[in-house]
């Protein structure tokens, strides 16, 4: 029975090697080309990524008011809701509106009160609202 | 399509409605109520002269049975729209709507107290509206009485994006009507 030999120490003549020469050699696009990805890929668990995904997160990064103005969806808002009486009334309403927060700001300051501690909304309706 | 600049805007459906929506909406309604009630006042008094012949006038009328008449027409304009849908004619054009205190959909006895409830914020010479401007939850002395409060119906966020989508050349940061108030 042959003795075991000990495994020899490979880390001093490492660092004598130039790795970055050596791999100048490497053809890497030909070594790409030797990896089938499509086997790569088939032993990847789509379905378990997905779930690792927060799409909420995701969507919350999504600029909706620039996806309406660059996609189709602007066009479709405007066919369904494009009326001069509905932009009249969102004109209206926007004023309004503006002035009811413009007012709530004032009477929040003189009665110095924290904004934040005031509720939005009945509990039913704000809860429902809040995502 | 790039990342969210910040917080997406309010749609404020849901939120308690301010004085001013809420004067407006009164204001409309005030027009809507009384300019119907003296239509219908003049077209009576046409009809009964219509089939009787004996030429009265509004003036014939004692004020008594006048503001009973209206003050019942009132109950029945504003009760009946609160039954049915939760807003008048003019809380529709402004955007609101009455619901519950905690939010749910008014009820057949909430609709019918509040009418008469509102006239008492009016007899307390303007008081009972205080607690629109001053209050937490933005409820009228009416509101109160009645276990009511007035919210928006009206999606800001949606109105915003119409606006942009008519207006491309609009930058989408900048700040819509609504919230230019907040800043």
């Amino acid at each position: 029975m042959s003795p075991r030999l000990p495994r020899p120490n490979l880390d001093p003549v490492l660092r004598l090697v130039d790795l970055d020469r050596v791999l100048e050699h490497v053809d890497v696009n030909a070594l790409i080309e030797r990896v089938d990805l499509n086997a790569l890929l088939e032993r990847v668990d789509v379905n378990a990524l997905l779930a690792r995904v927060d799409l909420n997160a995701v969507l919350e990064r999504v600029d909706v008011e620039e996806l309406v103005q660059r996609s189709d969806l602007g066009s479709l808002l405007i066919e369904s809701s494009s009326s001069l009486g509905t932009r009249v009334l969102d004109s209206l309403r926007s004023q309004a509106v503006g002035l009811d927060q413009v007012l709530e700001r004032v009477v929040t300051r003189v009665l110095r009160r924290d904004a934040g501690s005031l509720p939005e909304g009945p509990p039913l309706l704000v809860a429902r609202s809040t995502p | 399509m790039t990342a969210s600049r910040g917080v997406a805007e309010p749609s404020l459906v849901g939120h308690y409605a301010g004085p001013v929506t809420r004067a407006l909406a009164y204001a409309l309604d005030s027009a809507v109520s009384v300019g119907a009630y003296a239509v219908m006042v003049s077209l009576g008094i046409y009809v009964v002269n219509l089939i009787t012949g004996i030429g009265a006038t509004r003036g014939d009328v004692p004020a008594l049975v006048w503001s009973l008449g209206l003050a019942l027409w009132l109950w029945l304009y504003y009760g009946y729209s609160w039954i049915v849908s939760g807003q008048t004619l003019g809380m529709a054009v402004v955007g609101l709507r009455v619901v519950r205190r905690d939010g749910a959909p008014l009820g057949f006895r909430q609709a019918l107290v509040r009418p008469p409830a509102l006239a008492l914020s009016f007899v307390t010479l303007g008081f009972g509206f205080l607690g629109i401007v001053v209050g937490r939850e933005r409820r009228a002395l009416h509101d109160v009485l009645a276990g009511t409060t007035v919210v928006y119906g009206w999606d800001a966020r949606a109105a915003r994006l119409r606006f942009l989508a008519r207006h491309p050349h609009v930058a989408a940061t900048s700040a819509p009507p609504v919230d230019a108030a907040r800043r």
